[in-house]
């Protein structure tokens, strides 16, 4: 009795850490993978992105010698986010199937910060010869290893070296930097949205204070302001105040519950051009729109949100203020399989096609022809200079 | 002799103050304190020219534009007033009963005074602040109530977590599936069955009751995880149930403030109450309840007079767990339209922790609720309204008030008698 009940008992345990490992994708069973490299995770990773995508024939890869071995490591929300993971893996995927990268280029998924360490560990084990990492708390790990890794070719994206240790700003020769003036697309859809609501109240919020988030939700609150300066209106903006630098937001990334009622909340003080920043905590947004009858849009971030994001809520998108990871990435992946590549940040512009205004999709027809002039012309006066907003420094 | 003057001195204080009286002298200490504090960082912290107007119609309501226009610092020196009032009555220490409910009534104006002092010169929603009280309170009610089930009968249910989420993931994968009624009754029978899960372990096994719940959490969260990322990632139509939509309960749903409130919800709001108040009759005036209850506190002697204790169990967990799955499915087909890893994100011991200070009673749990519903409802507008305050700071208030009403209003819970022991026939 007391022996099968510990039986039962045993079962059900492991059963439940072999769920809980296979969740995290391998992060925590590193130990394992540096045993049998490749054959643990490897292959479920090609498997996984076979679904989506066209990838190229394993035999031209394989003959294309020049190709690098990349390996993309996202931030815990994993490569599923429909948002700047999925951007970067896109960008690699496309660095594949031109050949700059070789077929046995993964990704791995730490499900927390914790095991950041460990994924980096894995990779160099592996062999990997370009290391992408995404998102703003990849910082430290990124400089600790770009330092002890000289070999490896390094692309960072959302985030500045800096010394692990003092903090001080920190230039390695192995090292690239992808960060994007978010703020200037934002500007330009803060205007947009400004032009476009009813009520005269904007909002957005985050699912963290962190300089990537925050400076969409800056750009935009700057954008509403402009269009108040140029048309003498009283366009307010709730959930972010740009001189305290702090603003509304959820503390998590997968509370969904309590980002609709964030939402909810947002909406009771008469906003109807919303903005949230957080990947899958955008999506409550929608949902109370839906469920409270009101006429107003959601504006996406990253990847054009009205493909990137479920079906059911693509025509509540305004636009999208889009982050163009994936190109950045296969760029850094090509010039370093041809030999040109440079460390240093790049930074995503306007003016560079980094970032930029999605289209308008199905509130296409709403938009006044004065209003898109208005945000077209804005665009170009920010790419040129005409308009100097007050841009979050990002880069060096 | 000394020893008998000692003793004497030691009757006299004793005489002199019980512990409700020492209570009722430093709860009206406090309050006093507390009166001084709020005329003095809300009443006199606004400009005297300012007004809070607070919004009690919600936009599209049938009576609009209903607002509440108030002086900011006239309406903080009345409050203020109030609760030194109350804590002079509690110092008096006449009405011992009612010091924790003159406690109550302060922190609820301290929080009033706290709101005017942030929408001094602004505006904000107070119905939708209300409102969302009520929406935020539901799976942490939900959460306690399932708990409650299990624990009046001596089972220790850690699993709420792990139930809420998994009946949220099939109640959408389903849901999507089918319809979104199959999807509602999936995941109310998943919660079920991991109820029955943790039963066999707790009663069949004896397994430690907390280990067990801990391991079907954690299962829940790594299945779930990694379902969602291999499943829902290759069929995104799987993550799409629809929703149930808010049902207005005609004539009441109209009344400004209380409408909104109680009687434009969805119709999980409206069985989270009706759950309520069926569980409270239940317990304490069938003869489930009593059975049920003498399972929890003496299962012996239930045993001897003839209740099948074993089987009250089994049945109690599995309800407990079916109401869980209610409360999963209220997270993805109606709060939101579709699953996202981890979406209860510690909910379900929020939960647990609602049904321990609510004193294991199902309007207490619905009170407790309402507490966390509030600090959370409250923690938004502050954000909104834009206050001084950082928003990390802002992210504890839930738990901060509620370590507050737990430890100063609650005071002392007493558990059922034989809660967490399995129950072996002799």
């Amino acid at each position: 009795m007391r022996k099968r009940s510990l039986g039962i008992f045993g079962v059900l345990l492991a059963f439940s850490l072999f769920a809980a490992a296979c969740s995290d994708d391998g992060a925590t069973d590193t130990t394992e993978a540096t045993d049998a490299p490749a054959a643990t995770d490897a292959p479920d990773t090609t498997e996984a992105m076979e679904d989506d995508t066209d990838t190229p024939d394993d035999t031209e890869a394989m003959e294309d010698a020049t190709g690098v071995k990349a390996c993309l490591a996202t931030s815990s929300t994993g490569v599923d986010d429909q948002s700047f993971n999925a951007s970067a893996w896109e960008g690699v995927e496309a660095a594949m199937a031109s050949g700059v990268a070789t077929s046995e280029s993964i990704f791995l998924e730490p499900g927390e910060v914790s095991q950041y360490q460990a994924v980096i560990d894995q990779f160099v084990d592996q062999g990997c010869e370009h290391i992408v990492t995404v998102g703003f708390d990849w910082g430290e790990t990124t400089a600790t290893n770009a330092l002890a890794q000289e070999g490896i070719t390094w692309t960072m994206i959302d985030n500045i070296l800096s010394d692990p240790d003092t903090f001080a700003p920190l230039q390695l020769p192995n090292v690239r930097e992808l960060v994007y003036q978010t703020d200037e697309a934002a500007f330009a859809a803060g205007y947009l949205a400004a032009g476009m609501s009813q009520t005269g109240v904007l909002c957005t919020y985050g699912g963290g204070n962190f300089p990537t988030v925050s400076i969409f939700m800056d750009g935009f609150t700057r954008g509403a302001a402009h269009y108040n300066e140029v048309k003498g209106t009283d366009v307010t903006v709730l959930g972010w105040d740009s001189d305290a630098g702090d603003g509304i937001f959820t503390g998590s990334f997968s509370d969904m519950g309590l980002a609709r009622s964030t939402a909810d909340g947002l909406f009771q003080e008469g906003c109807d051009m919303i903005i949230p920043v957080g990947g899958a905590i955008n999506l409550p947004a929608g949902d109370a729109i839906n469920d409270l009858g009101i006429d107003a849009a959601l504006i996406g971030v990253d990847s054009d949100a009205f493909f990137a994001m479920d079906q059911q809520y693509a025509s509540l998108w305004l636009t999208t203020v889009e982050k163009k990871i994936a190109d950045f990435v296969t760029d850094s992946i090509s010039e370093h399989a041809a030999g040109s590549w440079a460390a240093g940040s790049v930074v995503g512009t306007l003016a560079n096609g980094g970032v930029g205004l999605a289209p308008y999709h199905d509130w296409d027809d709403r938009v006044s022809d004065e209003l898109r002039g208005e945000v077209e012309q804005l665009l170009a006066d920010i790419t040129d200079g005409t308009v100097k907003a007050a841009f979050t420094p990002v880069g060096y | 002799m000394t020893a008998q003057i000692a003793a004497g001195a030691t009757e006299e204080s004793l005489h002199r103050a019980t512990p409700e009286q020492r209570r009722a002298r430093t709860v009206g200490i406090l309050l006093l304190l507390l009166a001084a504090f709020v005329l003095w960082i809300f009443g006199l912290g606004v400009e005297s020219t300012d007004t809070s107007t607070f919004n009690l119609s919600l936009p599209g309501a049938k009576y609009e534009n209903i607002k509440w226009e108030v002086d900011s610092r006239m309406l903080s020196a009345i409050l203020a007033a109030v609760i030194a009032f109350l804590g002079g009555l509690v110092l008096r220490r006449t009405y011992l009963r009612w010091t924790n409910v003159a406690l109550a009534i302060s922190l609820a104006l301290t929080a009033l005074s706290f709101l005017t002092w942030a929408a001094a010169g602004k505006s904000f929603s107070l119905v939708g602040m209300l409102v969302s009280t009520v929406v935020l309170s539901i799976p942490v009610t939900l959460g306690a109530l399932s708990g409650l089930m299990c624990e009046r009968v001596a089972v220790i249910n850690i699993s709420i977590e792990g139930q809420l989420l998994t009946s949220a993931f099939v109640g959408t994968i389903v849901g999507s599936a089918a319809n979104i009624w199959i999807g509602f009754i999936a995941a109310v029978l998943v919660g079920a069955l991991l109820g029955a899960v943790l039963a066999v372990l707790a009663i069949r096994y004896h397994i430690d009751q907390i280990i067990a719940g801990v391991v079907i959490n954690i299962f829940a969260l790594g299945l779930t995880s990694f379902l969602a990322r291999r499943v829902l990632t290759a069929a995104p139509e799987l993550n799409s149930p629809g929703r149930f939509a808010s049902a207005k309960i005609p004539f009441f749903g109209d009344i400004p403030v209380i409408g909104p409130m109680f009687f434009d919800q969805n119709m999980f709001v409206y069985a989270t109450f009706i759950l309520v108040i069926v569980i409270h009759f239940g317990l304490f005036y069938t003869r489930w309840g009593l059975r049920s209850r003498s399972v929890g506190e003496h299962p012996k002697a239930a045993d001897t007079v003839g209740i099948d204790v074993h089987k009250t169990r089994y049945r109690n967990v599995i309800l407990g767990g079916c109401i869980a799955g209610l409360g999963g499915a209220f997270l993805t087909l109606s709060q939101v339209s579709r699953f996202e890893e981890n979406l209860t994100a510690g909910i379900g011991f929020i939960g647990l922790a609602a049904m321990i200070f609510g004193r294991w009673m199902p309007f207490g749990a619905l009170a407790a609720g309402l507490v966390f519903g509030f600090a959370r409802a409250l923690q938004q507008k502050l954000g909104i309204l834009g206050t001084p305050i950082p928003s990390e700071f802002l992210s504890m208030l839930p738990y901060i008030v509620t370590i507050i009403v737990v430890a100063g209003v609650v005071g002392k819970s007493r558990p059922p008698a034989a809660d967490g022991q399995p129950y072996i026939k002799q």
